[in-house]
């Protein structure tokens, strides 16, 4: 491997940050170090880098949030709703349009008593399972 | 990623009533530290505040667990505000930053009276005052390594960089701010 021997100057850094970072331990665990002159000056300096912020967040920041987020789930739950019934439309349009477009063949199948009997066979079963609950009201 | 990280998660997910609330001030200083020292504006800071969270509820999906739920969420605030100075075109890194550094290793400690200085709220005012002045990025790192005693490896998951490079920022800026301590203490009274 070749690597370079240190030199003084990274030697020196080196130290620099050793005492940075003993300075931030014994800031964080509250030593006393006024006998190391060094090691004040840089307690110091993490003593000013702890202090809080002079500005917070307002203290109902996280309910407002909150309470944004839920909004904007509404309208988007309203946009699929509102997407859902304009989809309903067009296919009843479309409905109407081939009802139109056809109406001889509906008319032929509307004469035809077997197949107005197949529909009602399919329908009629529905509407009185639905009876007791209209009876009710 | 802990075991409480993943059961918030899956509340806000099952959507818990109050468990995005939860997440939210659970992790609101950490986002606001981020912001408020990237970009140094209350009021923009708050709305980019918002706007993250926003953004986690909207990708938390995306979360997969690999980090911690704290770095992830700080990750997103870090890329809303960077995105911010962006449009902005505020410089986030001081280009003149790597100068001098060895000759302010050279001169430490000359004529610094340590008692005066450990106690005189003016030279802490001082201090506070050339923090302020930093430029984003060294003021962000500073914060989240001594405020919020997040790790090197922590902050290196929120901002992208690289360790080594966190390190000389922290060691750069914190000789910068003992040389300022030291001069302002020279034309103090």
């Amino acid at each position: 491997m070749n690597r370079k021997p240190p030199s003084s100057h990274d030697e020196r850094m080196e130290r620099e940050w050793v005492l940075q970072e003993q300075a931030v331990q014994a800031e964080r665990l509250g030593l006393d170090v006024r006998h190391d002159e060094s090691l004040l000056r840089y307690r110091t300096v993490a003593r000013a880098l702890r202090q809080p912020l002079d500005r917070d967040l307002p203290p109902d920041f996280a309910s407002q949030v909150a309470e944004e987020v839920h909004a904007l789930a509404a309208d988007d739950m309203r946009l699929e709703l509102y997407l859902s019934w304009a989809l309903l439309g067009l296919l009843a349009v479309v409905l109407l349009g081939l009802t139109a477009r056809y109406s001889n063949l509906v008319m032929a199948w509307l004469s035809n008593p077997w197949l107005v009997a197949l529909a009602a066979c399919f329908a009629l079963p529905g509407l009185l399972g639905r009876l007791p609950n209209l009876t009710r009201r | 990623m802990s075991h409480q990280d993943r059961q918030l998660v899956e509340a806000v997910l099952a959507n818990a009533p109050g468990a995005f609330e939860r997440l939210v001030r659970e992790h609101q200083a950490l986002c606001w530290h981020i912001i408020y020292r990237m970009v140094h504006h209350p009021e923009d800071a708050r709305d980019l505040c918002q706007d993250t969270f926003l953004r986690v509820h909207r990708h938390l999906r995306q979360y997969r667990y690999e980090s911690a739920l704290k770095s992830w969420i700080g990750r997103v605030a870090y890329t809303v505000a960077l995105r911010h100075l962006e449009r902005k075109r505020i410089a986030v890194l001081d280009p003149g930053e790597n100068e001098d550094t060895a000759d302010a290793v050279e001169n430490a400690g000359d004529g610094f009276d340590l008692e005066t200085a450990y106690a005189d709220s003016e030279i802490a005012a001082r201090l506070h005052q050339a923090i302020e002045t930093l430029p984003p990025m060294q003021r962000t790192l500073l914060t989240l390594y001594h405020l919020d005693e997040l790790s090197i490896d922590e902050i290196a998951s929120i901002t992208g960089l690289a360790a080594g490079t966190i390190k000389s920022h922290l060691f750069r800026t914190r000789l910068r701010l003992r040389e300022q301590l030291e001069s302002a203490y020279g034309v103090l009274p």
